[in-house]
């Protein structure tokens, strides 16, 4: 809003004087559109990064939100744009579960990978009266308990219900868990209020309540902690093998030219550098985690065989 | 105290104080844009604030959040399109008022108790914050199914004449709101297996659709037979409400005040049910219940008061429980996190300053919309002067950007005219419109809380009625039912009667 | 065609509807599986049959209404006189031709058509100076308060795109 003002002054100015155009324009001479699909963190880092982004190339990048049908309206509009580097998506395993449950009907192969830019890592939370301060000493509680444990999520087949799935099968209590789905974000306040045990939810939701002691964190899931909190074990530490992350980060629509990709591969890691992204990741409670482009195609082709295998045990795949 | 002085000098820097105004300005232009709503304008000034230091950044988020939720009372009062759901409610008597050429007096009392509902609320929030959350926290899925079926109950109320129609328009809402991705299973629904259909109807793309295609259908319609101005512009003039209109209503403006805050506090309620709530209590408890629909300045009153109130009610769970009840606040608490205050309990432990800072913007804000709008109005009205076919077509191309701008979609373009095309043949066959939009405001919350509420309980249908919270809302909607089916009985007979012997 | 009897169509064409609805529900949406899965057929199969009961309802106390009216004089004639339905057919189809010229030729362009078209077509205007003015300034308006000022990303096209 507004940041346009000044070169509109400045084209009502120019207009008086004719300017003859570039002949062959270097990439990018126009905006560039960064379709994001989500709101919220998503929303918030993807318009930091396009920020960023902006400064490095000298022309806008522009992030336009098209959420709906968990990602697929984006990503079918982003896949049947031009190639030409002007249409970027901003994807994250999505990408993956959205394909294997059918979501889609084309998977990761429409895109080219751009770069990986950030690693958002989930949280296990319980409530404070269960007294686990481990994962081993819940894992322990809940085989000898009657009934099931309550977990919370936000709805089948979202991640959060992948991450519980694969923590839980590892932790050996799978089949003492049933899960409540909810809408987003009302884990925290579940849990405060007593209707469920336990809750898989990202990082920056339990902050202010693990600061105030309300809820105990046990662990994330990542191999690595998070800055965020700093206190909380890795499920690994603990014993417990697993390693699920989250990842965002950029593709364009495949056939898109070698040279736009590392343009646009350059401009992402001098953006995850600055001091900016740095700050607004403790803050916002995901990690920068600058991957180039190959390594990135690599890491999605990698995930995509594990959530849909993970899906299909589910039962979930389509 | 001594930290609310730290506060104060922080908040009442000419940068501050200037960047409140420039958001409460930004809301109000597109809360009173029919078609533009204040959750685009706070994703666009989401990333100004990245740059600037917390205070004013702040400032401008909650300027427009509240700016909009005021503004959208605009074009609803004027033209009858209501510029959010939250007041959607307000068009039932002030657009009437507006044809009647009390359109100014509307608006005017519109900000008054606008502003009077939100510093009400803030006001709540300050003194009572530990306490609604820890009420709010109360609220699981069960109770959270009954109050919306509470709320629901109050369409038997907006039916008008024949409640077989107001239920059908009802039911008609709560199925255009199944369309889409089921948020608790992941399935598609009613998609025909097309992609676009899996983003589902956007509630602000059908409402665009409801008010204002029909109002465009209308106005080219008219002007086509010839006719002209059926608005009374020749009396237009400038004129605000009274200290007396405002003095007799005081009851009213605390009992919505209190409504609205309640319901905002509430996660997962919002300022539509909010307004329909207060608008129904307000005719029921009327001792003229008949004007209702046709003009009463205290139809616009209590929608008014109550989506204001509701401001502040939703900061409580935002602040104290991290919670964004709608997605608005959801980009507001994005932006607070950006400047590191993570809402939550800790908040009011680590942060005192930050919050008092908040308190202070929110009631600058409301200072800001009372002058700026109050102000405003002497341009709102002059509207009214344009050519209403000329208005038209701006209206058209306005609601094109508004509902394409929500989600970038042209598919929802498509969805505004396919959904305002059948709202006008609905109309024409007498089915009305305002229950289909409270059907699709608490359609989705309904199903979903519901379906929480089974899983909860592991399919046990006594979580509905051990709850003493659920009791009573459901209680409450049995009531209402009661009390309409019997005054429809009552009012039937002479009806009939009338009709047969006019025919 | 008098009252009632575009009530009894309306009321026909909302059962059909309903029945249509429901069917299509319980062919496409799997079931839960029970107990404490209601599942995601269950709310959309509920309001199909209570829409379907609601328009029954309707049509029957229509139906016997009729009986007891026919003898009466006829209501005033609406829909003969359907003066409305070419106004609606024309903005339903000037929707979608705004969406779809959006999509290919940018805003700024399918603006200026879509006002053009209006203001000739709909409105019948014949003044050459209004028409004008109403494409370029509503045009150039939009384009500088959306698109520049607030800076809301207006539609690109793909065939051309200009603004």
């Amino acid at each position: 809003m507004f940041k346009k003002l000044p070169t509109l002054a400045g084209a009502l100015l120019g207009a008086a004087v004719f300017t003859a155009a570039p002949a062959q324009a270097e990439y990018p001479d126009k905006p560039i559109e960064m379709t994001v699909l989500f709101g919220g963190t998503a929303n918030t880092i993807a318009q930091l990064l396009s920020q960023l982004m902006t400064e490095e190339l000298g022309d806008p990048v522009v992030p336009v939100s098209r959420p709906g049908g968990g990602g697929a309206v984006g990503y079918a509009f982003v896949q049947g744009t031009r190639p030409d580097g002007y249409n970027i998506v901003w994807n994250s395993n999505s990408i993956n579960t959205s394909h294997h449950t059918g979501k889609i009907p084309f998977d990761y192969s429409a895109f080219e990978p751009i770069a990986r830019v950030s690693v958002e890592t989930p949280a296990l939370a319980v409530s404070n009266d269960k007294g686990w301060s481990s994962l081993g000493e819940m894992a322990e509680d809940v085989k000898g308990m009657d009934g099931k444990l309550k977990v919370g999520i936000s709805g089948k087949g979202s991640f959060t219900h992948l991450t519980s799935a694969a923590l839980f099968d590892k932790m050996g209590i799978s089949d003492k868990v049933t899960y409540i789905p909810y809408g987003k974000g009302k884990a925290p306040v579940e849990l405060l209020g007593g209707r469920i045990d336990a809750a898989i939810q990202w990082p920056g939701q339990f902050k202010s309540y693990a600061d105030s002691g309300k809820l105990n964190v046990l662990a994330v899931t990542g191999t690595e902690r998070v800055d965020i909190l700093p206190d909380v074990p890795t499920a690994a530490e603990q014993g417990v093998d697993v390693d699920i992350t989250m990842w965002r980060g950029l593709a364009a629509p495949k056939g898109t030219p070698k040279d736009v990709i590392v343009t646009l591969d350059t401009a992402v890691k001098k953006a995850t550098e600055t001091e900016q992204f740095k700050d607004a990741s403790t803050k916002l409670g995901f990690s920068p985690a600058y991957l180039g482009s190959e390594a990135f195609g690599e890491q999605i082709a990698k995930d995509d065989a594990f959530y849909g295998q993970l899906l299909q045990s589910l039962g979930m795949a389509n | 105290m001594d930290l609310f002085y730290q506060a104060a000098v922080a908040s009442l820097t000419p940068a501050a104080i200037g960047a409140v105004g420039l958001g409460t300005l930004i809301g109000l232009i597109f809360g009173s844009i029919p078609g533009l709503t204040f959750t685009v304008a706070l994703a666009l000034a989401l990333p100004i604030t990245f740059g600037m230091d917390t205070v004013p950044a702040i400032g401008i988020l909650l300027g427009t959040y509240i700016g909009g939720m005021t503004g959208g009372s605009v074009s609803a009062i004027l033209l009858g399109i209501p510029g959010t759901p939250s007041s959607a409610a307000t068009v039932l008597d002030g657009y009437p008022m507006t044809r009647q050429g009390r359109a100014s007096i509307a608006l005017g009392t519109a900000v008054i108790v606008s502003s009077i509902g939100g510093l009400f609320s803030l006001l709540v929030m300050i003194v009572s914050v530990n306490l609604v959350s820890k009420i709010a926290i109360q609220f699981g899925p069960a109770e959270i199914f009954a109050l919306v079926l509470f709320g629901m109950s109050t369409i038997c109320g907006l039916a008008g004449g024949s409640m077989l129609k107001g239920l059908i328009a009802g039911v008609l809402g709560l199925m255009i709101m199944t369309v889409g991705i089921d948020a608790i299973d992941g399935v598609n629904r009613m998609t025909f297996g097309t992609i676009n259909m899996m983003q589902g109807v956007n509630l602000l793309v059908a409402m665009i659709g409801l008010f204002a295609v029909p109002y465009i259908i209308e106005t080219f319609a008219r002007h086509g037979r010839g006719e002209t101005e059926t608005n009374d512009t020749q009396s237009l003039r400038v004129e605000l409400p009274s200290f007396g209109l405002l003095g007799r209503n005081s009851w009213l403006i605390a009992r919505c005040s209190a409504i609205g805050t309640v319901i905002g506090a509430i996660p997962g309620a919002g300022g539509p049910i909010a307004a329909f709530l207060a608008y129904d209590n307000a005719r029921r408890f009327s001792k003229k219940p008949e004007r209702f629909g046709r003009g009463a300045i205290e139809g616009v009153i209590a929608p008014e008061t109550a989506n204001n109130a509701v401001t502040g009610g939703t900061l409580i769970p935002l602040l104290s429980l991290g919670i964004p009840g709608d997605p608005a606040t959801a980009i507001v608490l994005a932006g607070l996190m950006v400047h590191g205050i993570t809402p939550g309990p800790a908040l009011f432990m680590q942060s005192e300053v930050q919050v008092y800072g908040i308190y202070i913007a929110v009631a600058l804000a409301y200072v800001f919309i009372l002058v700026l709008q109050l102000g405003g109005i002497r341009l709102f009205v002059h509207v009214l002067r344009i050519p209403p076919q000329l208005l038209s077509v701006v209206i058209l191309v306005l609601c094109v950007v508004g509902a394409y701008s929500i989600r970038n979609s042209v598919f929802d373009i498509y969805t505004m005219a396919v959904i305002g095309v059948l709202a006008y043949a609905l109309m024409r066959v007498g089915i009305p419109t305002t229950p289909i939009i409270l059907g699709m405001v608490l359609g989705p919350t309904l199903e979903n809380e519901f379906r929480t509420a089974m899983a909860l309980s592991d399919g046990n249908w006594d979580i509905f009625y051990t709850s003493p919270v659920a009791l009573l809302f459901f209680g409450l909607a049995a009531l209402i039912v009661g009390l309409q089916t019997l005054s429809g009985l009552r009012l039937r007979k002479p009806r009939s009667f009338a009709e047969t012997s006019n025919a | 065609m008098i009252r009632n009897q575009k009530d009894i169509l309306s009321g026909v064409i909302l059962l059909s509807l309903a029945i249509f609805w429901c069917a299509y529900v319980v062919q496409s949406i799997p079931a839960g599986t029970g107990g404490a899965d209601v599942g995601p057929r269950a709310f959309p199969l509920l309001l199909g049959t209570l829409l379907g009961i609601l328009a029954l309802g309707f049509l029957v106390s229509r139906l016997f209404e009729r009986r007891r009216l026919r003898a009466e004089t006829e209501a005033p004639n609406e829909l003969a006189a359907p003066r409305e339905w070419p106004a609606l057919a024309m903005i339903f189809f000037l929707l979608l031709a705004y969406g779809w010229a959006m999509q290919k030729t940018g805003f700024v362009l399918a603006t200026a058509a879509v006002v053009a078209l209006t203001m000739i077509l709909i409105l019948r205007d014949r003044s050459p100076v209004r028409i004008t003015a109403m494409t370029f300034g509503l045009t150039f308006g939009c384009w500088l308060i959306f698109g520049q000022i607030l800076d809301i990303p207006l539609a690109t096209g793909t065939w051309i795109s200009v603004g």
